[in-house]
Formats: structure tokens, C-alpha cells, sequence
């Protein structure tokens, strides 16, 4: 893998994780590398902790271990710094639809909420983003049917109003 | 604030006191104005929601037990939709938080909760 970092305020790169070791890589220094929507500090990436390990040992904060320990106990770390966060479940939305009388749609949009979820956790971005719009589309199905009930009621003033005789 | 949000938060603002307001000096069961259950009407079985307009009447005028009576889920309910909505809002900004609110333990606890509720309230007619 090919990385970018920001060394003293100068972008280098694209270099190996040992040619960045050499350019004085710090726990703290911010790198990049394609795909990555962001920079992201040295310490977080699970490819360059033997490089950082050889260089800094212990000093970067984490309890002892070697470079390959090292290297999976951050992995859970490096993960979530770059993931994009959890799409929308549409939970209280769906909430409300069901507690709002269109009960049928309101629990499958629930049934979507918990795909969001599980997809998200087993690292399946995209599916997760689908299932959120699916939730999405049913709450909002599932609104317009409450909202035409409730037509009724401004169709109830209208009537009420007419009654007033103006004189 | 964004061009989006300039829009929507006065306008669910309005719609959310003049709801209030209609439940405040209307009561549900004695006035034609509001909106029937749709699967109460077609089957004659209550749906989880049904009785929430009543509820909400009760619990504006602070009389919790009958609210509850009415609906006892929404009573119980509602605090815990008004967190979820306020983790919905902060998204972005707080996306552990989000997980938190959002977990399975949580997803799958409401819709049990919902299931079990509308299946119990038919059998046991409350």
C-alpha cells in the first residue's frame, strides 16, 4: 500500500510504509492513502504499528506487546476512524408510524431499522445505506396514509367554518 | 443553521403546537373532529396505536393514569421516541452515540415490544 503523509507540513508521497518510517514517521504524523475519505494519524493504521513499533517501542500509549499484537489490536481502532457513520435506521420515525394507527408499514419499516444495523456492524456499508432508504420509504408511506386521515380533520374545520353565518 | 433546516424546524415547530393545541381543548372521544383507526374500523381489533389520541388528550391535561389506560405503551413510549429522536439529530455528530441508540438489542426489543403489545391488548381486551 501506498501512502501520503504530512511531514513538517509538507506532503510527501506516495511512499512504502518503510521509506515513510525513514522520513521520520511519528505516532502522530497524519497520513492518506487512496480510498481513505480523510487523513488519519500514524497510530491508528494497522499496516504501519511494526514500523512505528521499531521506531518508538512502547511511547505511543498503548499497553505493551509486540509489533504484531500491536498490529490487531488496532485494527479495531483504524476501523472505526474511517468508517462513515451509521446510516439513518428511521427507529423513532417507524416508532411514531406505528404508535400513528398505519401499524402494518411501521413494523416493516422496524424490520428494515434492525438491517441497517446488522449490516453496518458486519462492515456491509452500502447494504446498510440500502436498507435505511427502504425504512425511509416505508415511514414515509406509512406517514402519508396518517396524514390523509388527517385530512379529514382540516376537512372538518373547513365544514365548521362554512356553518358560521356571518350575520 | 442550513438552508434545509431553515425550513423544516419552523415548520415542525408549528405543526407540533397546533397539534398539541387541537389535543389540549378537543377530546378524542367525544368529538367527530379526529381521525378513526383504520384497522379498528376495517377488524374490529385494536392496533398498537389505537387510543393514543385519547392518551395524548389525558397526558396534556396530566391525568397519566387515564392516558395510560387509554394506551399504556404510548405512555411508556414516548420518553424513550423523544431520545431516539434527539440521537437521530446528532447523527453526525455523535455517531457512538447514534450505535448505542440504535443497537440490536434496541431495534429488536421495540418491535417485540410492539408485536407483543398489539397481540396482548386484543386478547386480553385493554
Amino acid at each position: 500500500m501506498l501512502y501520503w503523509a504530512n511531514i513538517n507540513n509538507v506532503k510527501v508521497g506516495p511512499l512504502e510504509p518503510e521509506q515513510l518510517a525513514s522520513y521520520g514517521l511519528t505516532p502522530d504524523t497524519y497520513v492518506w492513502r487512496e480510498g481513505w475519505q480523510q487523513w488519519c494519524k500514524a497510530k491508528f493504521v494497522d499496516e504501519l504499528q511494526p514500523w512505528l513499533y521499531r521506531q518508538y517501542g512502547n511511547s505511543c500509549g498503548y499497553a505493551g506487546g509486540s509489533a504484531t499484537q500491536y498490529w490487531h489490536f488496532d485494527n479495531r481502532a483504524a476501523g472505526q476512524e474511517h468508517r462513515p457513520p451509521m446510516p439513518s435506521t428511521y427507529l423513532p420515525w417507524s416508532l411514531i408510524v406505528t404508535l400513528a394507527c398505519c401499524m402494518p408499514l411501521g413494523i416493516v419499516a422496524i424490520i428494515y431499522s434492525s438491517m441497517v444495523e446488522s449490516r453496518y456492524a458486519a462492515g456491509n456499508y452500502d447494504g446498510a445505506l440500502s436498507a435505511s432508504s427502504q425504512a425511509k420509504g416505508w415511514c414515509i408511506a406509512g406517514a402519508i396514509l396518517g396524514a390523509l386521515k388527517y385530512l379529514w380533520m382540516i376537512f372538518y374545520f373547513m365544514i365548521a367554518i362554512c356553518r358560521v353565518k356571518p350575520y | 443553521m442550513q438552508g434545509k433546516a431553515l425550513l423544516i424546524i419552523p415548520l415542525s415547530t408549528i405543526i407540533i403546537l397546533t397539534g398539541l393545541c387541537i389535543y389540549f381543548y378537543f377530546d378524542p372521544s367525544d368529538s367527530a373532529m379526529f381521525p378513526k383507526c383504520a384497522f379498528h374500523t376495517l377488524t374490529g381489533w385494536q392496533c398498537p396505536g389505537c387510543g393514543s389520541q385519547r392518551a395524548i388528550h389525558a397526558m396534556l391535561h396530566g391525568n397519566f393514569a387515564t392516558a395510560f389506560r387509554f394506551n399504556a405503551m404510548m405512555v411508556v413510549a414516548l420518553p424513550i421516541m423523544l431520545i431516539l429522536c434527539v440521537g437521530e439529530c446528532l447523527r453526525i455528530r455523535y455517531p457512538r452515540l447514534y450505535m448505542r441508540l440504535n443497537s440490536k438489542w434496541m431495534i429488536w426489543s421495540a418491535f417485540a415490544v410492539v408485536t407483543g403489545w398489539w397481540i396482548f391488548r386484543n386478547l386480553l381486551n385493554v
